[in-house]
C-alpha cells in the first residue's frame, strides 16, 4: 500500500464522522467541482486549428467543441519561466520577478539562472578538511508572488501540480496539495542537464556550444574502458571536489555492444540502444552520507570508435538528495507506480543534437523515452485523481519543435538538409499530446472540467540577430579589444564608451550610473538613450531579406508603469519579428562578427519574439470561455470554477 | 530447507510476498527467543542483571563517595563482560539457523519478478573453452541486447526480459527467475554447488557441462511500508526483533 493511500485510508473515519458532525459533506468555500488542466508548453493555436482540420487531433476538437478555443496572450517576453511564472501568480514580471532565463547581478555584472539558486550554508563547523554545515544553506525558489493555489488550499480543496514549472524547490508542506518540480529542476550537478560523452575519439566532437562534457577514453588491450563519472561537489570537504565514481566498459566489437559494471549492477547494451536507468551513489562521506542519482546510457557506436552517451545525471526520484517533491515522498510514489522517470526540468537533450553528439535519430529516441516516461506519470496521476484541482505539465513538444521547426519550414536554412523523414515529427507530436487529452477526457462528468493551455505558441527562427554586435556597430557599445569578441560577457567591452548592451534572449540594458558595475549613462540620460534604441532597433533592416528583424523595442517602464523594478530586470525587451531571435552569442554577452546570420543550429524554432507573434492556446469544455483571455487570467479562473463563491457563478 | 519454508510458506501462497516474509520474520523471532531460553543460563542471567541493578543503585545512593562508586562502576564493567559471556553461546548457536533463514528469505523475497517490465542482465563464466557459434535463442523470455564475449575472462553477458516470471535458456543451461507462487525461491544464478553451498545460497540453480557459473542482477524488489521503502531483511529485522521481544514478554525469558 502507498503511503498517500495508507493516510487515506487512516484518516478516512475520523474524516468521515466530522463531516457528519457537521452535517454537510462539503468543506466550506468548495465547488464541488473537479479541474484538470493540461499546461502542454509551446503548443501553437495555428498548428492545432491546422492538426484539428487534418484529423490529427480528434479529442482536442471534440473538447473544443463541447467548449471552446480561442490564443491565449502570453507574457512579455513570450519565455517559458516567464509565461509558467505569470500563470502561477496572476502577475506580470515585476510582481515575481523573473523576466528572463538569465539575469545578471549589476553590482557584479555576474549572471545567473532566474529561476533557483543554491546558497551555502551561513556557518560551518570545520574538523580537518571536513566542513560540516550548521546554519543556513539550500535551495531557493527565485520566483515571488503569491501562487493561485494558496487559496484553494486555504479553502481545502485538494491541489495536485504535477511537473509545475518554474516551482524548483517545491512548496512547504500542505496536507491537501502533491507538487512535482517540474521546469528549472536542475541535475546533480547542479547544472540544467550536463551530458556526459565518452568517447576515444574526441577530436570527432565540436566545442562550440556546451551543455555537457566529452571525457576521452582508451582501451589498454583489453577491451575495458574505464569511465569516471562526476557527480556534484562535495560541500562537506574543503574545497568543495567533485565527486565521481568510476563504471567498466566491456566492449565487444563482434557484436558490437557493450556491458557496463558499476558496482555490483550491470547491464548490456547494443549498438543503439539505451540501458534502463542505473542507480548512481556519489559517497560524500564514506558510508554515512551517500548522493543517489539515477542516468541512462546510450550507446551511440562501438567501432570504429567508442561513443558512450551518459545522460544529465538526475536526482534520483525515489531517494532525492535535493527536494523536488512536497510532500518529499509524493516523488517516490510516483516512481513507484509509474517508474524512474527524468527529474531534471529540461529533459530533452537539445544540446547533444546542438553539439553533434546525438543525430536527429539519436534525439528522437531520448525524446521519445521522455515522452512515454511522461505519459506514464499521467496515466498514474490520472488513475489517483479523485478531486480538486490535477495540472499536468507536457514538455516535449515545445523542446521537440524548438529543434525539428526545421523541418516543416521550407525557408528555413538547414530544410534542404533535414532528412525528409522527420517531416511528420511535429504532427506525431501534436497527435500523442492529443491522446493524453482524449484520456483525460474520460473523466469528464457533470462536476468534472477540462483546460487544456500553452504558455506560448511558437515561430521559425532562420536568422540570428546578434544585439551586442548591432550596439557595437551603431555606436551604442564600444569593443576595445577585437580579439575577444567572441569571448563571454561582455570580455572585448571598454565600458567606460558603452551605454547598452544584451543579456539573455530578449533583455536589453542600459550601462546604468549608480546601478551597473562599471555604469555611465545618468538617470536624466537614460531616456533619451532608450528612445534613441528604439528608433534605431526598430529600424534595422535586414540586407538580405529587406525584413525589420525587431518588430516592437519595449521600454519595461511604459510595459508596466506604476511598478518598482528589481535591479536585475532588463530596462528593455527586444520583440523579434517572425523568423529572427537573438543569436545563442548574444545570451551570455559575446559580439560575434555580423549582425544577421543566418541560423544553422537544429535549434530552428522560436518563441523568445514578439509576443504578439506567438500566443498561447487555450481550449476548454466549458461554453462561457473568457475574452481575450491571458496567462494571468488562468489562476483566478481555475480558483473560481473550483471555490464557491464564483464557483456557482 | 527449501521443502521446509515451501511447508511453512503454503497458507500464504495466494497472498502478496509481504504476508509471508512478516509470518517467517514473526516466527523466526519467537524461535529464536525460544532458543535463546533452552541455551542460556536464565537462571545465571537472572542473577547477574540483579546484581548488575543493585551495583547501579549503590551508585546512586553513594554519590558523596568516590571511591564507593568508582568501586561499583568498575564492578559494573566485569559484570557486563561476564553478561556478554553468558550470551555468546546462545548466540552462536541461534547464528546458525539466522544464516540459514536470512539466505531463504534472500532467495524468496530479494527480487522482482522477471517479466518484461524489468530487465535484468545475466553473465555466464565458462570453465575453460567459450562455445564458438550463436548462442541460439532463448526457450522463454527474450534477449533483449547482443551478447558480450570477454575473451580474456571467459565470461559472456546479455540483458534479458523474462516471460511469466521466467528466462528458460537451455543452449547455455540457465534457467532464472520462478513461475511459483508467492514466497518461491527465485533462481538468479547457477553453481556447481555442495550442501553448504546449497544451504547458503539457495538461489543458486545448477549448470550444464562447460559452465562454471552464472551470475545475474535482477532488479531487487522493495516494500512499502508505512511510507518508507524497506528492503526484505530490514522488514525481518524489525519484524522478527518485534516478535522476539514480544515472545520474551510472554515466555519470561531473561535477555
Amino acid at each position: 500500500m502507498k503511503r498517500r493511500d495508507f493516510l487515506k485510508k487512516a484518516i478516512l473515519t475520523p474524516a468521515a464522522l466530522a463531516a457528519l458532525s457537521v452535517g454537510c459533506g462539503k468543506t466550506t468555500g468548495r465547488s464541488g467541482k473537479r479541474l484538470i488542466v493540461l499546461g502542454v508548453d509551446g503548443m501553437d493555436p495555428s498548428l492545432v486549428e491546422s492538426f484539428m482540420e487534418r484529423g490529427l487531433m480528434p479529442n482536442t476538437k471534440r473538447l473544443m467543441e463541447m467548449g471552446g478555443f480561442s490564443r491565449l496572450g502570453t507574457s512579455n517576453p513570450p519565455q517559458s519561466p516567464v509565461a509558467w511564472s505569470n500563470f502561477i501568480t496572476g502577475a506580470p514580471p515585476p510582481v515575481h520577478g523573473i523576466f528572463d532565463f538569465i539575469h545578471r547581478d549589476p553590482a557584479t555584472m555576474a549572471p545567473f539562472l532566474s529561476i533557483s539558486e543554491v546558497s551555502p550554508p551561513d556557518s560551518t563547523l570545520n574538523i580537518g578538511k571536513l566542513r560540516l554545515p550548521l546554519s543556513g544553506g539550500g535551495v531557493n525558489l527565485l520566483r515571488r508572488g503569491t501562487p493561485f493555489w494558496d487559496t484553494l488550499l486555504d479553502k481545502g480543496v485538494p491541489v495536485t501540480m504535477v511537473k509545475l514549472p518554474v516551482d524548483f524547490p517545491p512548496p512547504a508542506e500542505n496536507k491537501h496539495g502533491l507538487f512535482l518540480s517540474g521546469l528549472g529542476t536542475p541535475d546533480v550537478r547542479g547544472s540544467q542537464g550536463s551530458f556526459t560523452f565518452f568517447t576515444d575519439d574526441p577530436r570527432s566532437i565540436s566545442d562550440s556550444t556546451g551543455g555537457g562534457v566529452v571525457i576521452p577514453v582508451r582501451d589498454y588491450g583489453d577491451g575495458c574502458y574505464k569511465c569516471r563519472v562526476d557527480g556534484p561537489a562535495n560541500s562537506l570537504i574543503e574545497g568543495n571536489p567533485t565527486m565521481s565514481v568510476e563504471v567498466k566498459v566491456w566492449v565487444d566489437k563482434d557484436s558490437r555492444a557493450v556491458r557496463i559494471d558499476m558496482g555490483d549492477s550491470s547491464v548490456v547494451i547494443g549498438e543503439k540502444q539505451w540501458s534502463p536507468w542505473m542507480h548512481f551513489s556519489f559517497p560524500a562521506l564514506g558510508p554515512f552520507s551517500t548522493v543517489h542519482a539515477i542516468g541512462r546510457f546510450y550507446l551511440k557506436e562501438v567501432t570504429p570508435k567508442l561513443k558512450l552517451y551518459l545522460s544529465p545525471i538526475n536526482i534520483d526520484p525515489e531517494n532525492p538528495a535535493l527536494p523536488i517533491s512536497s510532500p518529499d515522498w509524493y516523488s517516490r510514489d510516483l516512481a513507484e507506480d509509474a517508474g524512474l522517470f527524468y527529474t531534471q526540468g529540461f529533459p530533452e537533450d537539445t544540446k547533444a543534437l546542438s553539439r553533434g553528439i546525438f543525430d536527429d535519430d539519436d534525439y528522437l529516441s531520448q525524446a521519445n523515452i521522455v515522452l512515454e516516461e511522461r505519459m506514464s506519470l499521467f496515466h498514474s496521476v490520472l488513475s489517483n485523481y479523485k478531486e480538486g484541482l490535477l495540472f499536468f505539465y507536457f514538455t516535449s513538444l515545445d523542446l521537440n519543435v524548438h529543434m525539428f521547426y526545421r523541418s516543416m519550414d521550407p525557408a528555413s536554412p538547414l530544410y534542404g538538409t533535414t532528412d525528409p523523414r522527420f517531416s511528420g515529427v511535429i504532427a506525431d507530436l501534436y497527435s500523442r499530446i492529443d491522446i493524453a487529452v482524449g484520456e483525460a477526457m474520460e473523466l469528464l462528468d457533470d462536476r468534472t472540467e477540462i483546460i487544456l493551455l500553452s504558455d506560448h505558441g511558437f515561430a521559425p527562427f532562420r536568422r540570428s540577430f546578434n544585439l551586442n554586435s548591432f550596439l557595437a556597430a551603431e555606436g551604442f557599445a564600444d569593443i576595445s579589444s577585437p580579439y575577444d569578441r567572441n569571448k563571454d560577457m561582455f570580455a572585448c567591452l571598454d565600458w567606460s564608451k558603452t551605454g547598452a548592451y544584451g543579456l539573455g534572449l530578449n533583455g536589453l540594458y542600459i550601462n546604468q550610473a549608480g546601478r551597473e558595475k562599471d555604469g555611465v549613462v545618468s538617470l536624466t540620460d537614460k531616456r533619451n538613450l532608450m528612445e534613441n534604441l528604439k528608433t534605431s532597433l526598430e529600424s534595422a533592416v535586414d540586407p538580405l531579406t529587406g525584413e525589420k528583424p525587431v518588430k516592437n523595442l519595449f521600454i519595461l517602464e511604459d510595459l508596466y508603469p506604476g511598478f518598482e523594478m528589481p535591479p536585475w530586470a532588463p530596462d528593455m525587451l527586444v520583440g523579434y519579428s517572425h523568423g529572427y531571435r537573438a543569436s545563442w552569442e548574444t545570451t551570455l554577452g559575446s559580439f560575434p562578427e555580423g549582425v544577421i546570420t543566418d541560423n544553422m543550429d537544429p535549434w530552428s524554432g522560436t518563441h523568445c519574439i514578439s509576443p504578439d507573434v506567438c500566443p498561447g492556446s487555450l481550449v476548454t469544455s466549458m461554453r462561457n470561455m473568457p475574452i481575450n483571455p491571458t496567462l494571468t487570467d488562468m489562476g483566478s479562473l481555475i480558483n473560481a470554477i473550483l471555490t464557491e463563491e464564483d464557483g456557482d457563478q | 530447507m527449501n521443502t521446509l519454508f515451501d511447508l511453512l510458506l503454503k497458507p500464504f501462497q495466494s497472498h502478496p510476498p509481504l504476508w509471508g516474509l512478516l509470518w517467517i520474520s514473526a516466527l523466526s523471532g519467537l524461535m529464536m527467543i525460544l532458543v535463546f531460553k533452552k541455551t542460556s543460563n536464565q537462571q545465571a542471567i537472572s542473577a547477574l542483571r540483579r546484581k548488575m541493578g543493585s551495583r547501579a543503585l549503590g551508585m546512586l545512593l553513594f554519590l558523596e563517595s568516590p571511591s564507593t562508586v568508582l568501586k561499583l562502576a568498575f564492578g559494573l564493567i566485569i559484570d557486563n563482560f561476564i553478561y556478554l559471556w553468558h550470551l555468546l553461546k546462545p548466540m552462536l548457536i541461534i547464528t546458525i539457523p539466522f544464516i540459514v533463514i536470512a539466505a531463504q528469505l534472500d532467495a524468496r523475497y530479494s527480487r522482482e519478478p522477471l517479466d518484461a517490465g524489468n530487465p535484468s542482465t545475466a553473465t555466464v563464466y565458462w570453465e575453460s573453452l567459450i562455445p564458438s557459434g550463436e548462442m541460439g535463442t532463448p526457450e522463454q523470455g527474450f534477449l533483449i541486447s547482443p551478447v558480450v564475449t570477454i575473451t580474456d575472462s571467459l565470461e559472456q553477458s546479455f540483458s534479458f526480459v523474462g516471460d511469466e516470471g521466467l528466462f528458460v535458456f537451455d543452449g547455455i543451461g540457465i534457467r532464472l527467475g520462478s513461475r511459483g507462487p508467492s514466497g518461491s525461491i527465485v533462481v538468479r544464478g547457477a553453481e556447481k554447488s555442495g550442501i553448504i553451498q546449497a544451504l547458503l545460497r539457495p538461489w543458486n540453480g545448477s549448470v550444464k557441462e562447460g559452465v562454471l557459473e552464472v551470475r545475474s542482477h535482477i532488479q531487487e524488489k522493495h516494500y512499502i511500508i508505512l511510507g518508507g521503502r524497506w528492503g526484505w531483511f530490514t522488514v525481518f529485522l524489525v519484524f522478527s526483533s518485534i516478535s522476539a521481544i514480544l515472545g520474551a514478554v510472554v515466555f519470561k525469558v531473561k535477555v
